[in-house]
């Protein structure tokens, strides 16, 4: 890692952290609620960011691990009527603790097999809340969900919770950054490089897969406890593709493998269709269309690292080469 | 010559890739501490055996000892913590990686602290990286490549590469060393350079199973040699046996008199590049 690149990245984060400062202070309930969603989504996004961007783990299925928190966070409270705060902190334990056992079995697969395994578990978790109404309120989804208080002091005003949300979001980044610079971070680049040169080099490959995995699952489920929380109420219908887009889109063109990227990757997923809301029936066009404009003109996104090789094919395909064995046999 | 006990034996190994026997009741010793060439024609199964060894291909049959334990259905990892080292014949600096970091990847195993030492950035984790981090300066300098620390591993020069790729495996503080094909495509100086470097390592105390072409320079280095030839060993040895063995010229030009049934065309089809695969 270049020096220049890291210092950017930090300016990145330190603008980032003055922008949500002072969105505090304007007091503008209008952005504090869009930079409320920019901050849950980023969450989502940094977990994907060790997973996809450090350890090149084509996983579609944090949205699943989104759903398990947004609905034990639901269902705790308004079922068992737990404290929120148990309830999230519950619900993203579920969500560690299952995408541990969930990814373990997918420890085998890699590459478009990953990707396509992941999907369908995404997919079958978003058909089983549709589905199980007895459960899960089916394609309705669950009402009512309480806010966060803190002791007698409700957290349901958005500039309140607004607090909550950036300290959960500094504490990935602070996640992100620690491990990113260890040792961990380093063997997660290994294996998303070359798995064949790290297992020969020692590095127990499915033990850092699974750490990243567990690590993003996590935030994944922190990020949908965090978004039943402040809609108060979750669906079926926001876990589904168009979240597995933005969160692979997040973290793509913010930049993979860079500390700030997902934070510019999530500011441009929430706001730029919020801004564009005036173009009307224009406005999928034209943002799918700022889309391939940073996918073809900064292939590494926007925050990504400068000396990599600059077309969209090198972009990808290193990172989603299966294990090449000396015997020419696929697998890993 | 160093007469070592016994480090890793292979008996009767052997692998066949669809009708194509590419190690066939293959039987090696390899003696502690020291240099054993493997030789022999493309094809000839010195890739495919290196695979075996390592833990990267299961033999069909036969089994592999190493330091006193079967090893034989080990994967390369476990090998590697074992004390089995290998490097590539293609060259593999990580992507995305500094030199210094290629070297920081290979120590990985002797990191104690986990995720939450990391987290917490205890006082011993961080000594350790440190520490850690200085192990891998030291071994850039032995190898000549301090000055390129901080440069982006793939921007090495090929020479260069060949030299990172050897420190990132001696960098795991291996018993064994297995190079496969180090001087391929080196100029005569770089081979000199090499030949000390494997001579420093073997005087570590480390013994290095050697694969290349280039006969003169497995000679000159080697204390014992292993010529293989259609996946079999043709004839196995100190150096100066084998370099009196007339097997050894019958591999690469064939018998003195043409008397071969069929000619070796599907063994010679199988790709054994050398040349440099970009990253």
């Amino acid at each position: 890692m270049s020096r220049a690149w890291r210092a950017r990245d930090g300016l990145v984060v330190a603008a980032a952290a003055v922008a949500v400062v002072m969105t505090e202070l304007s007091g503008s309930s209008y952005w504090i609620y869009s930079l409320c969603l920019v901050g849950i989504y980023a969450v989502v996004a940094i977990g994907f960011n060790i997973a996809l961007g450090l350890a090149g783990q084509v996983s579609f299925a944090q949205v699943a691990f989104m759903a398990v928190g947004g609905y034990a966070t639901a269902l705790l409270t308004t079922k068992a009527h737990a404290d929120p705060w148990l309830a999230l902190l519950a619900g993203t334990a579920l969500g560690a603790a299952l995408s541990f056992v969930l990814n373990l079995p997918f420890l085998r697969l890699s590459g478009h097999y990953l990707g396509m395994a992941t999907l369908a578990l995404a997919l079958g978790v978003q058909s089983f809340a549709e589905n199980a109404s007895s459960i899960t309120g089916g394609a309705l989804g669950v009402f009512g969900v309480p806010s966060l208080t803190l002791g007698s002091f409700s957290l349901a005003v958005h500039s309140r919770f607004y607090v909550v949300v950036w300290t959960a979001c500094a504490l990935c980044l602070t996640v992100y950054y620690l491990t990113a610079k260890s040792h961990l971070g380093r063997a997660w680049r290994a294996i998303a490089a070359r798995p064949d040169v790290s297992a020969s080099l020692g590095i127990n490959v499915s033990r850092a897969r699974i750490l990243a995995l567990v690590l993003a699952g996590t935030m994944a489920a922190l990020s949908g406890g965090l978004w039943a929380l402040l809609l108060n109420y979750v669906a079926p219908d926001y876990f589904g593709l168009a979240m597995i887009g933005n969160i692979f889109f997040m973290v793509i063109a913010g930049g993979m493998g860079s500390l700030a990227g997902p934070l510019v990757g999530a500011a441009f997923v929430v706001l730029v269709p919020q801004e564009m809301s005036s173009l009307g029936q224009w406005q999928g066009v034209v943002l799918l269309a700022m889309l391939l404009g940073v996918l073809v003109l900064w292939p590494t996104g926007l925050l990504g690292d400068p000396r990599a090789a600059g077309s969209i094919t090198a972009l990808l395909p290193a990172r989603l080469r299966a294990m090449p064995t000396r015997t020419g046999k696929a697998g890993s | 010559m160093t007469t070592g006990s016994p480090l890793l034996t292979a008996e009767h190994v052997t692998k066949a890739f669809g009708g194509v026997m590419a190690v066939h009741d293959v039987s090696l010793t390899i003696d502690a501490m020291a240099i054993h060439g493997l030789i022999g024609p493309n094809g000839a199964g010195k890739s495919t055996l290196i695979s075996l060894l390592s833990g990267f291909a299961r033999p069909d049959s036969g089994e592999i000892c190493f330091d006193g334990r079967d090893v034989t259905q080990l994967g390369p990892a476990r090998l590697a913590r074992l004390g089995m080292a290998r490097t590539f014949q293609a060259a593999t600096p990580l992507a995305g990686m500094t030199v210094l970091e290629n070297i920081q990847v290979a120590l990985t195993i002797k990191y104690r602290s986990g995720l939450f030492s990391v987290l917490a950035r205890t006082p011993a984790m961080r000594r350790e990286a440190k520490a850690l981090a200085a192990q891998a300066r030291e071994l850039l300098a032995v190898f000549g490549l301090l000055a390129d620390a901080d440069r982006p591993a793939r921007d090495l020069p090929f020479g260069k590469l060949r030299y990172l790729e050897i420190a990132r495996a001696v960098a795991t503080e291996p018993k064994l060393l297995m190079l496969d094909e180090p001087a391929a495509g080196l100029n005569q100086v770089e081979v000199d350079q090499l030949a000390a470097l494997i001579s420093w390592v073997r005087a570590d105390g480390v013994a290095v199973l050697l694969v290349d072409h280039d006969v003169s320079f497995l000679f000159s280095i080697c204390d014992r040699i292993t010529v293989l030839n259609f996946g079999k060993v043709v004839v196995s040895g100190s150096a100066a046996e084998v370099r009196g063995s007339e097997l050894l010229r019958e591999a690469y030009l064939g018998p003195a008199i043409p008397q071969h049934p069929d000619p070796p065309v599907a063994e010679s089809r199988r790709p054994e590049s050398r040349h440099l695969e970009a990253q």
